[in-house]
């Protein structure tokens, strides 16, 4: 199986990527603006109830008799203190003189107005007080005195509703952002869907189709659908040259081989002279010698080819090994040589496999046992099944007997030590195992007592 | 035996043609399909070689058309690719058989002997030499009420001499009619089947004559 090289980021991953950024990076802003005006609406409640007790104080001085008197209003203090266990802390001044409340309280670089009081935030005891000051100025007989009122309350009740909050919100922020991440991804692989398809529709495809692709895809696929379609159209037009020219080019070799054969063959019933007799029989041996090497090393590219793209169809053992018995019968006949066929299945066994990758294992096969045959012997097929397993054996007895490893037999270019006066290549043993990997299958040699070789070809039913 | 050669290339057509002559059969060269078409129009063939890629047109359309004629001749293609599928194309349009080239001319003589035995009733081939009558097509040797059957060596052994009597063939020559050149074969094996031939012959007013250093005939007694 060829494989695709895949780029790094594909285009789905691509997209996610941009989404899955934006969408973060929105998450942050909205994170942190929403963060900073909660902050903000929890000062301002605090600055609010600071402002009010600043003024509820300031409202209860009143001038008596040309002296100051102060009521401490506890029913504000009680509203500031109800709210968690925040302290609070105030003290007055008159005209820079300490009245009452806490003196080592720091007083306020500025004051404000009763309508609009200076807040501050102050380190006070290791502590961090928001603090309203507001200043009046009253008139006690007839001098005017600025009386100051700064009052300052631990934010303890506020940085813990801050974290609560902050802890909501960013709950809402991570449950958005992975809800956009979610619809994201989903409308990535919406978007790519047609591509999809389009890539099955086309994959589905057996590898002699190549017809125009005529699937219903989104306007932005257009172009791709054009150069696609332009591409099989090119590539059908240059596998139709291939063909040609292969059917040309073994036309072109085969028959000038054929005439140098058929030229020999006549021109040794003429010769009588035992030297010219030699010199033609080694044309014609080389010649046949390079005609099998050429139909075997074709043989080789095809199952190479055909482990790559096969094409699967339903096939009938017991057929295919007939046909092939057919095809061999009038070479065989010339050596007197019979070939047999015996089944123990009753009926057809039909495999899914590819037939043409299992003919070309049974042609050579068949080839070679007829090749190392001794003459007037017979060539017996048997063809078993079990429920799991099929086995076609091919045995044979050849005119030489020499025990080889079967590892090496099936070598390619490598041939016996029995093989040297006959014409052949070294490969049709090696196409046969090829066949049989290629086909999920075995190729077994054996030796039998008796001078048999038995060549088995086994093939799983599943 | 009667046999049309379709063949474009001249080179290729004459060794064919002299090999059929060498056996005793009449042929016709066509080098194109319309030549081959002319001399189907005039003369009936026991044998039809085809080739597949001719200089007018495809051999297979030429078959299609003659099957579809009902044109039942016998037919073998001689084509220069080896792929089972071409093989199987070839045998579904109507050939009776098919050879890859190059071949070896026993091989032709074996398929064009195998097709005719399948057609057999439209051409009972014999051949006789004094009282003694060959059927290559049964393979079968008949002399004196008797019928001998023959294997395939014996049986060309034996055509090679039926075709020329009183001629003499060196062991060489009958060995290379007899074996493949591409097997490796002493030139002794030619006398098993000599011997064999001679036991069949016996009885009748034919025999096989060794004449030592020169080789072997066929002479009448």
């Amino acid at each position: 199986m060829i494989q695709t090289s895949t780029v790094q980021l594909s285009l789905r991953n691509r997209l996610l990527v941009i989404l899955a950024f934006l969408v973060a990076i929105f998450s942050l802003v909205l994170f942190i603006s929403m963060r900073t005006l909660t902050g903000q609406a929890v000062s301002a409640a605090q600055d609010g109830l600071l402002k009010a007790a600043a003024v509820s104080i300031l409202e209860k001085v009143r001038i008596s008799d040309g002296a100051l008197f102060f009521d401490l209003p506890y029913d504000t203090f009680t509203i500031l203190g109800s709210i968690g266990e925040d302290r609070i802390f105030y003290r007055i001044d008159a005209n820079s003189a300490f009245l009452t409340g806490y003196e080592d309280l720091p007083i306020s670089d500025s004051y404000g107005d009763e309508r609009t009081p200076a807040f501050a935030s102050i380190d006070y005891q290791g502590e961090i007080l928001r603090v309203a000051a507001i200043e009046k100025p009253v008139l006690v007989e007839g001098q005017s005195i600025r009386i100051r009122v700064l009052i300052g309350q631990t934010s303890n009740f506020q940085v813990q509703l801050l974290s609560q909050l902050t802890e909501n919100l960013l709950i809402i922020v991570v449950s958005f952002c992975l809800f956009a991440g979610l619809l994201a991804a989903l409308t990535v692989n919406s978007m790519l869907n047609p591509i999809r398809r389009l890539a099955d529709a086309v994959g589905r495809r057996g590898p002699n189709d190549l017809r125009r692709v005529d699937h219903p895809t989104p306007q932005e696929l257009a172009p791709l659908m054009t150069a696609l379609n332009d591409f099989i159209s090119r590539l059908s037009g240059a596998l139709k040259q291939t063909e040609i020219f292969i059917a040309e080019a073994a036309h072109h070799i085969r028959t000038p081989l054929a005439t140098v054969k058929s030229e020999g063959e006549l021109a040794l019933r003429k010769v009588r002279k035992p030297e010219n007799r030699a010199h033609l029989r080694n044309i014609v041996r080389s010649v046949e010698q390079a005609n099998r090497s050429a139909t075997q090393l074709l043989d080789h590219a095809m199952v190479l080819y055909r482990m790559e793209q096969p094409e699967r169809r339903m096939v009938g053992l017991l057929q295919c090994v007939n046909d092939m018995v057919f095809n061999f019968a009038p070479s065989a006949e010339l050596r007197d040589i019979e070939i047999t066929v015996d089944s123990d299945i009753s009926q057809e066994l039909e495999l899914y496999l590819d037939q043409t990758l299992l003919e070309t294992a049974l042609r050579n096969l068949l080839d070679n046992a007829l090749k190392y045959s001794a003459a007037e012997t017979t060539i017996s097929i048997s063809l078993n099944a079990s429920p799991d397993s099929c086995r076609i054996s091919v045995r044979n007895r050849p005119a030489t007997m020499i025990e080889i490893d079967p590892d090496l037999m099936t070598t390619r270019f490598s041939r016996g030590a029995n093989a040297t006066d006959v014409v052949g290549s070294g490969l049709g043993l090696a196409i046969v195992r090829e066949v049989m990997m290629a086909l999920g299958g075995a190729l077994e040699i054996e030796f039998e007592k008796g001078g048999h070789l038995c060549a088995s070809l086994s093939l799983s039913r599943r | 035996m009667k046999v049309l050669i379709i063949e474009d290339s001249r080179d290729f057509a004459q060794p064919l043609k002299n090999f059929f002559s060498l056996d005793g059969h009449t042929n016709d060269h066509a080098c194109t399909l319309g030549e081959a078409r002319e001399f189907m129009d005039v003369s009936h063939y026991d044998m039809i070689l085809l080739d597949i890629m001719l200089p007018d047109g495809d051999g297979r359309r030429f078959l299609n058309e003659m099957r579809s004629r009902n044109d039942d001749s016998p037919v073998i293609v001689m084509t220069a690719r080896s792929e089972v599928s071409d093989r199987i194309d070839l045998l579904d349009i109507g050939a009776d058989d098919y050879i890859v080239k190059p071949f070896e001319f026993a091989e032709l003589e074996a398929r064009c002997r195998a097709v005719l035995r399948r057609h057999k009733g439209q051409s009972q081939l014999q051949l006789a030499f004094g009282q003694v009558v060959l059927h290559p097509l049964l393979a079968t040797l008949e002399h004196g009420g008797t019928t001998h059957s023959l294997r395939n060596r014996e049986l060309r052994l034996l055509e090679v001499f039926f075709n020329s009597p009183e001629i003499y063939f060196t062991k060489e020559q009958l060995t290379d009619r007899l074996f493949s050149i591409s097997e490796s074969v002493t030139e002794n094996a030619i006398e098993v089947y000599i011997g064999r031939l001679r036991k069949k012959l016996a009885g009748s007013n034919a025999r096989i004559e060794t004449v030592r250093g020169i080789g072997y005939r066929l002479v009448a007694t």
